[in-house]
């Protein structure tokens, strides 16, 4: 069977070859490749352009900045390297009490954490550990299923909270 | 993303794999003799198999009608309206939408709890495991389907990706299935082996058991805070989130970029004796739902061969092979501490 096949394919692979303008029959491994843009996105809160708002990044997975955050940053990452199509990422701190509202303001409750996977981590960012006394939320935005939403809220009062969103990709 | 990984192909897979193609080009191109469809074909089987033909002329040439990127946008904002209709219907948690108030393609379900835990009952049984919730898919699509006419090119197009498919199937069972299922057109729901998935990608296992430990720890948590005195258990129902299958092949090509959720129960037993410790007995399914369809943005490259999203969106919007939802429920899991 393995020679018939051999010879139905060597009998075959070169009119293939020479009809598709490919040179190339080598089978080795190759890179696999994916990649990914943002067009025709069905989000009903666009990606933010130009500068961004650490409340417009929230809102694209339909969260919002608690009352009295201080040390406010915002940036998009970039998700060339990764499975999603887009990746955002907000820090702030806040009085312990209003910083556990960020999960409620995306209709989550918060959990104790046990812990990141790596998946997590790769989208907090390098800066972002796992220590006891944490807290997180994270689901899907059920308004646009597209974006999900990682929050984890460090031990203390105040508390610092770190956000990833990102956008699914196949 | 950029990726390199070792094949579970081997060589003369791929050489099977050639020879079918190739006796599918033979077929087309003894059948078919005028020379604008010639082109349109060789353009197309060339893409498929690695080739970087731009295959618009060759289509327009033979009559073929092209996509636009105007056509998947206004699709994609149709489809978003019918989504924002649909959620003014979301019912409450534990409650289940009713029946048109999914998009098309969604399942309906219960709203999941928020923080994945409902209420609390007294005892060990808190009752039939609550069905996953709601879904909605998360991205729009390639488009209408049938929405085109279809030539003789797209049709070699689907003979070279049902070639395609069937060569793969015993490096990439579940890969192949998937991708013949999209090809035999029926649009209908897919079931898909969760515990296969949760047996080959650690980022979903990962995922998984991070999402139990933490109901774990908020079941022991709330339950004391309750003062507990007996066994108390909490329904699950947690709320979907994404996670890729990108470390596993197989399940790469099938699918990766899915949602899940866990559902079941979780009872916490209090101390038998003073200054003893809590415990738990938790019982979960994992549940999957993806959309299974291609959105015009990206190319994969299996091995020696490169198949564009727009190649198998194409097939979709001309009636050819048809999108379809991906469902799957995994064998019952339990887990103590």
């Amino acid at each position: 069977m393995m020679t018939v096949r051999r010879v139905l394919a060597s009998m075959m692979v070169l009119p293939l070859l020479a009809m598709t303008g490919c040179g190339d029959d080598d089978a080795t491994p190759r890179e696999t490749t994916m990649t990914g843009a943002s067009a025709g996105s069905t989000s009903s809160s666009p990606a933010p352009t130009g500068p961004l708002s650490a409340s417009d990044v929230l809102a694209l997975g339909g969260l919002a900045l608690p009352a009295n955050t201080s040390g406010v940053t915002a940036e998009q990452v970039d998700a060339s390297a990764m499975q999603w199509l887009e990746v955002y990422r907000v820090s702030f701190t806040a009085p312990r009490s209003n910083a556990l509202q960020t999960c409620q303001t995306g209709g989550m409750g918060d959990l104790p954490s046990t812990g990141l996977t790596a998946a997590d981590e790769e989208l907090l960012g390098p800066s972002v550990t796992h220590v006891d006394g944490m807290r997180t939320c994270s689901s899907t935005w059920p308004e646009n299923s597209a974006w999900d939403r990682l929050v984890v809220i460090a031990p203390g009062d105040p508390a610092t909270v770190h956000v990833a969103i990102s956008k699914m990709g196949r | 993303m950029g990726r390199t990984t070792e094949r579970g192909a081997t060589g003369l897979e791929w050489s099977g794999l050639v020879a079918v193609a190739a006796l599918v080009v033979g077929t087309v191109f003894v059948t078919v003799q005028d020379s604008q469809v010639e082109a349109a074909t060789t353009c197309h089987i060339g893409n498929i198999f690695g080739g970087e033909a731009d295959c618009a002329a060759a289509a327009a040439a033979a009559g073929s009608t092209g996509s636009t990127d105007d056509r998947g946008d206004t699709q994609g904002d149709a489809r978003g309206d019918r989504r924002d209709d649909a959620r003014g219907d979301r019912p409450g948690p534990g409650e289940t939408a009713p029946p048109g108030a999914v998009s098309p393609g969604g399942t309906s379900g219960p709203e999941p709890f928020p923080d994945g835990l409902g209420p609390a009952v007294i005892g060990t049984d808190a009752g039939p495991s609550p069905q996953p919730p709601v879904w909605e898919p998360p991205d729009a699509g390639g488009g209408q389907h049938a929405s085109e006419g279809a030539g003789l090119g797209d049709r070699a197009t689907e003979f070279a990706a049902e070639a395609a498919a069937n060569a793969m199937a015993g490096a990439w069972p579940d890969a192949s299935r998937n991708l013949l299922h999209f090809l035999g057109n029926s649009g209908d729901t897919l079931d898909q082996d969760v515990d296969s998935m949760l047996e080959s990608s650690q980022n979903l296992t990962d995922a998984v058991d991070l999402g139990e430990a933490n109901l774990a720890a908020l079941a022991l948590e709330r339950a004391q805070a309750a003062g507990a005195t007996e066994p108390v258990t909490f329904p699950i129902n947690s709320s979907w989130r994404g996670v890729f299958m990108s470390d596993d092949d197989n399940w790469y090509y099938a699918l990766n970029g899915i949602q899940w959720n866990l559902s079941g129960q979780v009872t916490v037993n209090p101390p038998t004796t003073p200054g003893g410790e809590w415990t738990y007995s938790m019982t979960t399914a994992v549940n999957i739902r993806d959309r299974y369809n291609w959105d015009g943005t990206k190319s994969t490259e299996i091995g020696p061969f490169t198949v564009t999203d727009e190649q198998l969106a194409e097939l979709h919007r001309k009636g050819l092979a048809q999108e379809y939802t991906a469902t799957g429920t995994s064998g019952t899991r339990k887990r103590n501490g």
